[in-house]
């Protein structure tokens, strides 16, 4: 009797406008492999959100899903109510179908509360564009209300690498590939595909770091270094300081404390920026070091040697003595770039936009590992080569850099100093190891190397 | 020379890793890959106790007093051990992003309790316990700031805990051009850059972010707590039913004698205890 | 600098009451000695008896202890003489070169003069190969230090010292470091820059160079002169035991 007045009444004013539930939100997760959008034809989540209005109760929703919608594997619908914050206990029954869902409440949803709908494994239709959701409700009286237009949702067609990635997923080698757990979670073939463009922007940001910071590090390193060898106590005492502290902590603090801590003092700087000054003074203590003992392992001949020509310690620094320590310590010093680029990784922990923040966001929101992989073979991209130049660079300079100095027949006393030039000259003797910097090991094989062609 | 070294031992410990993982799978396959494992045999990865992965760090449910996690999640855990006849034992502090991974492998930890929602997303990667907590997500500001809403943050920077809901939530609903999410390991390390003023907003869960306000960080507030009635559980390997079953039968009977219902109003006095499904 | 026109008779080098100490060890203990314009000295004795130092204190690569060094009318070891402003005008060899590595045998020569004496760089060029011609090595302007022997690295070295014009040349046991076949070479090229009249102190082991070239030769042990003369007197006629004594060794 009910029921048909009920429909009696839908019948004579369909569709009622008046609205007894407030739509709040119609949003899709991204169901990209990468990426923050939505695409057309492959399955999302849609959530739905809307309250009940004063006075208002609602059994029963409906919701019509864009023309040209389909439905994945496992595809449903649940019903989250809740008071305020606080999570109700409510039991409901949903069908869905390509075209619409259907969810009805085993008991009234009543005023005030907010009811959500997610549906799960719905695909949206193929082509891009703006959709958005209609539908009606039933509410106490067995009225059924049109809903008002929800917003809208932006779907995008596929993009290259969701196609590939599409396009493997119904592999069978892919399959079988991925029914390894290993495989799957570290070399997910279609994580594979899908992180290399979505980390490119990272890389180009990490290199970017490392591109700005280590330049900016020479000069200081080198200031530093000439501090470290001054003349007077106390300017050696507070260079020690700076080249002790800085290498004697770990980077990662350096950056909690500069990234934390500085802010709270006043100094605010964009997270990019601060990052390129944490590395440059970081590293720049590591190349204080390389670069001292770079100029140290010059022999005490080549100070004297110009200085018996007149050449004051500037233009022996400058003409002589760097020319020659550049040499020597390119190996080192490149080697200190690779770490330093590594170090970039770090940043990530501190919110700098990053590769590895990339690559973490990737696995985070995916749960799979393959986007670290893809994030390794990245960094492998820029110190592989590196590398490899080291190796070319320290043969030619093995070949290239014969010694001037004759073997020396005597033992030659230890300088006591020439001049003013004194202050320049090493400290200590220069076969003396240069344990000083992380890659000393490869100076000092510098200065090793065996007999030097001479070509009479 | 050394460069070569690291890459070979990277090189063996990789192909280690595989084999390793290549043989398991074949072993599963033969343990019961066609026919169904005889019901509810518990498999821990350390027989007799029960190894608990955590990020030990979201106060009120977990965090570090000196070396021990605290808080009602190792409590309830214990009580879950106790019930089980098991020693429970949690790993050092893991990065938060990974326990999933690292609980579906099932060769690192038998259980993932770090206040993970229950996701759709998330089940396709392991199994969850009964619900134990409701929670929502809650945006968090400085307070000297003067936004009123989570939609304020469209279009700003904004952080969150990496693989949290409250990261979905941020890219599914903050997607206007030019936000820019910041994604953080630690919850800690997250606040402190909200503090710092390099992130306009945190968006993590609602419990922790009232205990952080509270405590560490009274510069902050919620602006927002969203209701999104999202759920805890505990996370086990899919492989692993009978643990599963023994979780969520240790849980209903520990909810019956009132256990459950004890810790819970310890941590949580002004908050319904969830009924468990009992 | 007019000082050094009307400077005939006054000594290029005087050395009055040198002491020098290394810490507690006393290498001089007490040496005056001039030495005139175009005048040919070499100093002679044993290992440690401090020749070296003698010769590395008159341009202040070792620092006196105590005594005074006189450059022409300079007093070089008063703290406000521009020590650089002197050694301009002292050239100096070593046993051990001393090129640098990274320039040619041109750019060794014209490094100085371009940024010392601030020549044009063509200037620079015409007189490094200038001198360069002057030691025989014409051939070799372009070539690295690493590829030339020794004794052609040496020669360089000459050639780079004299390209600065100095009033004195200090030779420090240049051939002692080279394989005997190499030392003639050099010889040759200090014989004939004797004969052209430039002032030099040599410090060498080599005898028949320091018979033959020297006007005098100068007999150290244990940081003081023991004797001092032509070197007929000092070879043929030793008055001191301790000259006799080395002489005999090393003849």
């Amino acid at each position: 009797m009910v029921a048909v007045l009920s429909l009696l009444v839908s019948f004579m004013a369909p569709p009622t406008q008046a609205q007894g539930l407030t739509v709040k939100k119609t949003t899709a997760t991204s169901n990209q492999i990468t990426g923050n959008q939505i695409i057309g034809g492959v399955p999302t989540r849609i959530t739905w959100e809307a309250t009940v209005d004063r006075n208002e109760a609602v059994k029963q929703i409906t919701l019509v899903f864009p023309e040209g919608s389909s439905l994945g594997e496992h595809a449903n619908t649940k019903a989250t109510v809740l008071e305020g914050t606080i999570r109700l206990d409510t039991k409901f029954t949903s069908t869905i179908s390509n075209t619409q869902t259907v969810v009805v409440f085993d008991e009234l949803v009543e005023s005030d509360l907010l009811i959500r709908l997610e549906m799960f494994y719905v695909a949206l239709p193929e082509a891009s564009g703006e959709y958005t959701l209609t539908g009606s409700y039933i509410d106490a009286t067995g009225r059924e209300i049109k809903l008002e237009e929800s917003q809208t949702i932006s779907v995008i067609a596929a993009t290259t690498v969701d196609q590939i990635t599409q396009w493997m997923d119904d592999q069978p080698w892919v399959e079988a590939w991925n029914s390894v757990l290993f495989l799957k979670i570290f070399l997910n073939p279609q994580y594979l595909v899908a992180s290399v463009p979505a980390l490119f922007f990272g890389w180009l940001r990490s290199l970017g770091l490392v591109l700005v910071g280590f330049p900016l590090a020479i000069p200081i390193g080198l200031g530093i270094s000439f501090l470290r060898m001054a003349r007077f106590g106390v300017i050696r005492f507070f260079a020690a300081i700076y080249v002790n502290v800085i290498r004697g902590t770990p980077l990662f603090l350096q950056i909690y404390i500069a990234f934390f801590g500085l802010p709270l003092l006043g100094v605010s700087l964009d997270s990019y920026v601060l990052g390129i000054i944490v590395l440059a003074v970081n590293s720049s203590a590591y190349l204080a070091e390389i670069f001292r003992a770079g100029i140290q392992s010059i022999h005490k001949g080549q100070f004297e040697g110009s200085a018996s020509l007149g050449m004051n310690p500037v233009q022996t620094m400058f003409h002589v003595i760097l020319p020659q320590t550049i040499r020597r310590v390119i190996p080192t010093a490149t080697s200190e770039f690779i770490l330093l680029y590594k170090d970039t990784a770090r940043l990530a922990a501190v919110g700098v936009m990053e590769q590895m923040m990339f690559a973490k966001s990737l696995v985070a929101s995916s749960g799979n590992m393959t986007p670290y992989i893809v994030s390794a073979g990245y960094y492998l991209l820029v110190t592989l080569p590196l590398t490899k130049i080291i190796a070319e660079f320290e043969k030619k300079l093995a070949a290239a850099e014969g010694s001037t100095e004759a073997p020396v027949k005597k033992p030659k006393r230890r300088l006591f100093g020439i001049g003013s030039i004194e202050t320049l000259i090493p400290q200590k003797k220069p076969d003396e190891p240069l344990e000083n910097s992380r890659s000393a090991k490869k100076l000092r094989l510098d200065e090793e190397e065996g007999p030097h062609d001479k070509h009479d | 020379m050394f460069k070569k070294k690291k890459l070979l031992s990277i090189f063996v410990s990789v192909s280690l890793a595989l084999i390793l993982s290549m043989s398991l799978f074949l072993a599963g396959c033969n343990g019961g890959g066609s026919e169904p494992r005889t019901d509810a045999e518990m498999i821990n990865v350390t027989s007799g106790v029960l190894t608990i992965g955590s990020d030990c760090d979201y106060p009120p449910f977990v965090q570090m007093q000196g070396d021990k996690p605290v808080g009602f999640e190792p409590e309830i855990l214990q009580a879950i051990a106790d019930e089980l006849g098991l020693e429970l034992e949690y790993l050092p502090p893991q990065n938060f992003d990974t326990i999933l991974a690292s609980v579906a492998s099932g060769t690192k930890m038998d259980v993932g309790a770090s206040s993970f929602t229950i996701t759709d997303e998330r089940k396709q990667l392991v199994s969850f316990s009964l619900p134990y907590f409701d929670s929502n997500q809650a945006a968090v500001a400085l307070i000297s700031t003067s936004y009123t809403s989570a939609m304020d943050f469209d279009g700003l920077t904004v952080g969150a805990q990496s693989g949290t809901t409250g990261a979905d939530w941020v890219r599914e609903n903050l997607t206007g051009s030019g936000t820019t999410l910041k994604e953080f390991n630690q919850a800690s390390e997250l606040m402190a850059s909200l503090a710092a003023g390099d992130i306009q907003a945190a968006f993590f869960d609602e419990p922790a972010a009232a205990q952080y306000v509270a405590t560490s960080y009274t510069n902050c507030h919620i602006v927002e707590v969203i209701p999104t009635g999202e759920q805890y559980g505990f996370a086990v390997s899919k492989d692993n039913p009978g643990l599963l079953q023994a979780i969520n039968d240790a849980m209903i009977s520990l909810k019956k004698d009132g256990t459950f219902d004890r810790i819970f109003l310890k941590y949580f006095p002004d908050l319904k205890p969830p009924s468990l499904g009992t | 600098m007019t000082s050094m026109i009307n400077s005939s008779e006054q000594p290029v080098v005087r050395i009055i009451d040198l002491h020098k100490y290394f810490g507690s060890l006393e290498v001089l203990k007490g040496v005056d000695i001039e030495v005139s314009r175009g005048e040919v000295v070499t100093i002679l004795g044993p290992s440690g008896s401090g020749k070296s130092t003698l010769l590395r204190c008159i341009n202040l690569l070792e620092k006196p202890t105590e005594g005074e060094i006189w450059f022409e009318d300079t007093c070089i070891t008063d703290p406000k003489t521009n020590i650089n402003k002197v050694r301009e005008h002292v050239g100096m060899v070593f046993q051990s070169f001393n090129l640098f590595p990274h320039l040619s045998a041109k750019g060794n020569v014209m490094l100085a003069l371009r940024k010392v004496q601030k020549r044009s760089r063509e200037e620079a060029e015409a007189i490094a190969l200038e001198q360069l011609a002057k030691v025989g090595l014409s051939d070799r302007a372009e070539y690295m230090p690493s590829q030339l022997s020794g004794g052609q690295q040496q020669r360089v070295a000459i050639a780079r010292s004299l390209a600065m014009d100095p009033h004195v040349m200090l030779f420090d046991e240049v051939t002692s470091a080279l394989d005997p076949e190499l030392v003639r070479g050099v010889l040759d090229v200090m014989r004939q820059l004797a004969q052209g009249g430039m002032t030099m102190i040599v410090v060498t082991h080599e005898m028949g160079f320091a018979r033959d070239v020297a006007d005098r030769a100068v007999f150290m042990d244990e940081g003081v002169i023991v004797e001092q003369g032509t070197p007929e007197a000092v070879f043929d006629h030793p008055k001191h035991d301790r000259t006799k004594d080395f002489l005999g060794h090393i003849i």
